[in-house]
C-alpha cells in the first residue's frame, strides 16, 4: 500500500498514520545532513537516503514492529532488490520538528533495539544557538555528546565523519 | 485482615458509597473536567498511541533488566556521597528510617507524598515513636488532619467538597470559616512553613529512578517536595524498585506522559532530580541522602511473566479515574493503599491473592483502564488472570456444584427446557424468600427488582410464528 501512496505514512504496531510536510528550517538542515553524509559515505560501500526510505525496527515489549521515515540514515549492509526499507541502519539522524518528544524520546527508544545502529543523532534547528546531540552505543547506549554553537564541529564515529555545525545549519 | 474480613468490609463499605449520591456526583464531575483536560494535552502529542507504546517499551526495559539498572543506579548515588538501602520488605525499612531517626537525634519529620509510605504504614510506625510527623502535600495534609487513607493516589482528597475542608481547618487548625480555595491554601502553608524549618529529616517517595545518572526524579505541582528534600538536614527518599528507567533521555518522554494521564496537564509545575546530598560549594540540599529500595513483594510480581507489565505503572491514577466502579464505591472502599484496577491487580500479589481475589471481581471487565494506561498494562485481562489464579489455588465447592449443574443442563436440551419451563413457577415463591437470609439471590434483589422469566420461551415464540405462517 505504501508504495503506492500518494502521501507517507508511519506504521506503528498495527496502526498508521499520515505524516505531516516538515517546516523550511527544518528541511534546511535535514538537507545538509545528507548532501555531507552522502559525500562522506560515498565509495565506502554504505549508502545515505533522505526521508524516502523506511527503517524497520521492533519493540522488545510484545515484539511491536514499527516502520519509520528517518530524515537521514546511513545503512552499509547488503542491500536487497527491490527493498522497501532498511532494518541495519548504522548511523539514524533526526531533525527536531513541532512534537519534539517524538524524535527525542519516542523514536530513540524504538531505535534503540536496531543491532545495526551505532549512532542517533537529533539535531535541533528551533534552539537559540544551534543543537546537535549524539547518542552513541558503546557496551550499551551512552549519555548523549550535547554539541551547541555555529562554531562548534563533531565527529560520527559509525561513518568516521568530522561535521561542522555550521556547513550544517547554515542557508 | 484475615480473607473473609477483607472482603466482607469490602461489601460493606461499597455499598455504603455507592449510596452516597451526592459524593459520587461531586467525584463524576471531578473526573469529568480531568477526562476533557486530559484530551486536550493528548493531543498535543503526534500520536499518542505510539508515545504509549514508546513508554511501555522504556518501563519494559527497566523492569526485566532490574539487576543491572538498580546496580548503576547504587554505584553512580553513593560515588556522590548518597546511601542506599535495599529493603526486602515493609519491616526493614521502616527498622532503617527508625533506627535513623534514633541514631540522628531527630525529633520532627516533614513528608512530601509517598505512596510507598502508605504502603509500609510508615507514618503510624515514626508516630509511635513519638516523632512528629507532617505531610506536606496539601490532599495528603487534609488527610492526615482527619486520619483517613488517601482517596485516590494522585488525588487523597477528591471526594472533600471545600465547606468540609474549611470545617476540618477550624476545627484542627483554629482557622476562621472560608469558602475560598485560595484562602484555604494558605492556612495550610502558613502551618507547614513552620514545619519545614523545624523539621530535622525529610521524607519522600520518587517518581523514577534514573540508572543512568543515578539521580531521582520527583515530580510535583505544590513545590512541597523540592522544601522538603531542601530544608532539612537529613532527607530520606522511599522508593519501589519497578520505578527504574534506563535514561535520562527516557524522562523526556514520561515525564510528559505522566503529567498528561494523570492530570492533563503539559507537563507538573515542579520537576526535580536529586542525585545525593549537598556538595560543597552548593547552598541548600541535605547533608544526608538515603534512598530506601523497597522491593516488598514486587520481586514476586516480576517473577510472574504473564503479569509482570503490572510494574510498569507509573502511578498516574488514569485507570481510576475512567474506571466505572471506582466512579462509584470511591477509593477507600476498596481498602488498599493502591486503589482502582491497577490496584485490583496487583494488591493480591503484594497482600495475598485469596485475601483480596474479591477485588478482581469487583470489575465490569470494560477494558477503559487498560486503554487509559499511558504504559499499556493490560490491566483487564491480569483482573481475569487474577480470578483464574484464585480459583486454580483454591477451588470454591458451591461454585463447581453450580458449574457442574450449569454444564450437565447445557447438555441436554430437555432439561434446559424443563428448567425455563419451572422457572416461572419457582418466580411465584420468591417473594417469601426475598429480604430473608435464606435468598439465594440476595446480592441482586436487595436493590434491585429481579426480571421477570418469560413464559414463553423464544423457541416457542418461533414455532408458533411458523404454524401461523403454514
Amino acid at each position: 500500500m505504501e508504495e503506492l501512496a500518494e502521501e507517507k505514512h508511519e506504521y506503528c504496531d498495527g496502526r498508521i498514520h499520515a505524516m505531516a510536510g516538515a517546516r523550511d528550517e527544518h528541511e534546511l538542515v535535514a538537507g545538509n545532513f545528507f548532501a555531507e553524509l552522502l559525500r562522506g559515505v560515498r565509495g565506502s560501500g554504505c549508502r545515505a537516503y533522505k526521508s524516502d526510505m523506511k527503517v524497520r525496527a521492533t519493540a522488545a515489549f510484545r515484539d511491536k514492529v514499527f516502520f519509520y521515515y528517518p530524515d537521514v540514515f546511513v545503512a552499509c549492509g547488503p542491500v536487497e532488490a527491490r527493498t522497501a526499507y532498511r532494518d541495519d541502519p548504522k548511523l539514524i539522524v533526526e531533525v527536531l520538528s513541532e512534537d519534539w518528544k517524538k524524535d527525542l524520546a519516542e523514536k530513540l527508544t524504538i531505535y534503540r533495539n536496531i543491532p545495526a545502529l551505532e549512532e542517533y543523532v537529533v539535531a535541533d534547528p528551533a534552539a537559540e544557538a544551534p543543537e546537535v546531540f549524539i547518542y552513541r552505543r558503546a557496551d550499551g547506549w551512552e549519555p548523549p555528546e550535547v554539541v551547541t554553537g555555529m562554531s562548534a564541529e563533531f565527529t560520527l564515529r559509525s561513518v568516521g565523519l568530522t561535521l561542522k555545525v555550521a556547513d550544517l545549519f547554515a542557508v | 485482615m484475615p480473607t473473609a474480613t477483607a472482603e466482607r468490609t469490602f461489601h460493606r463499605d461499597a455499598d455504603r458509597t455507592t449510596a452516597d449520591e451526592p459524593r459520587r456526583a461531586a467525584v463524576r464531575k471531578a473526573l469529568g473536567n480531568y477526562k476533557v483536560a486530559r484530551g486536550n494535552t493528548e493531543r498535543t502529542f503526534t500520536d499518542w498511541q505510539h508515545a504509549r507504546d514508546a513508554a511501555a517499551e522504556i518501563k519494559y526495559e527497566g523492569v526485566n533488566h532490574l539487576d543491572k539498572y538498580l546496580r548503576e543506579f547504587e554505584e553512580k548515588f553513593t560515588a556522590r556521597g548518597g546511601k542506599v538501602f535495599w529493603a526486602s520488605n515493609s519491616q526493614q525499612a521502616r527498622d532503617y528510617i527508625l533506627g535513623l531517626a534514633r541514631e540522628r537525634g531527630v525529633k520532627s519529620i516533614v513528608k512530601s507524598k509517598a505512596m510507598t509510605s502508605e504502603e509500609i504504614h510508615l507514618n503510624d510506625a515514626l508516630e509511635k515513636e513519638g516523632y512528629a510527623v507532617v505531610e506536606s502535600d496539601l490532599g495528603e495534609f487534609i488527610q492526615q488532619l482527619l486520619h483517613e487513607p488517601p482517596y485516590h493516589f494522585v488525588f487523597p482528597c477528591m471526594h472533600l467538597k471545600r465547606e468540609e475542608i474549611s470545617a476540618l481547618f477550624e476545627r484542627e487548625l483554629g482557622s476562621a470559616k472560608t469558602d475560598s480555595p485560595e484562602e484555604l491554601t494558605m492556612i495550610a502553608r502558613r502551618f507547614m512553613r513552620r514545619h519545614y524549618i523545624e523539621a530535622d529529616m525529610g521524607i519522600s517517595g520518587g517518581n523514577f529512578i534514573v540508572a543512568e545518572t543515578g539521580m531521582i526524579s520527583i515530580t510535583e505541582n505544590e513545590g512541597n517536595a523540592r522544601l522538603t528534600t531542601a530544608m532539612p538536614k537529613i532527607h530520606v527518599a522511599l522508593v519501589g524498585i519497578e520505578k527504574m528507567v534506563p535514561k535520562l533521555a527516557d524522562l523526556a518522554l514520561l515525564l510528559p506522559m505522566l503529567a498528561t494521564a494523570g492530570t492533563g496537564q503539559h507537563l507538573t509545575c515542579y520537576n526535580s532530580m536529586y542525585g545525593g546530598p549537598r556538595l560543597p560549594g552548593e547552598i541548600d540540599g541535605p547533608e544526608e541522602f538515603h534512598v530506601v529500595l523497597l522491593d516488598n513483594h514486587r520481586t514476586r510480581l516480576l517473577a510472574d511473566p504473564e503479569q509482570r507489565d503490572a510494574l510498569h505503572c507509573i502511578r498516574c491514577g488514569a485507570c481510576l479515574n475512567v474506571c466505572p466502579i471506582f466512579k462509584n464505591i470511591g477509593g477507600h472502599a476498596y481498602g488498599t493503599t493502591y486503589q482502582g484496577p491497577i490496584g485490583s491487580v496487583i494488591t493480591p500479589h503484594f497482600k495475598g491473592l485469596q485475601d483480596w481475589k474479591h477485588l478482581s471481581g469487583a470489575s465490569s471487565l470494560c477494558g477503559a483502564c487498560t486503554e487509559a494506561c499511558p504504559v499499556k498494562i493490560d490491566i483487564h485481562h491480569h483482573l481475569l488472570h487474577n480470578r483464574r489464579n484464585a480459583v486454580a489455588q483454591h477451588k470454591v465447592w458451591w461454585e463447581r456444584i453450580i458449574w457442574f449443574g450449569f454444564v450437565e443442563l447445557m447438555k441436554r436440551p430437555w432439561a434446559y427446557r424443563l428448567a425455563t419451563r419451572f422457572a416461572p413457577i419457582g418466580q411465584w415463591f420468591h417473594p417469601f424468600l426475598q429480604a430473608s437470609g435464606l435468598d439465594p439471590l440476595a446480592s441482586w434483589t436487595d436493590t434491585r427488582e429481579f426480571p421477570q422469566a418469560a413464559t414463553t420461551s423464544f423457541g416457542d415464540y418461533w414455532r408458533q410464528r411458523k404454524a401461523g405462517r403454514k
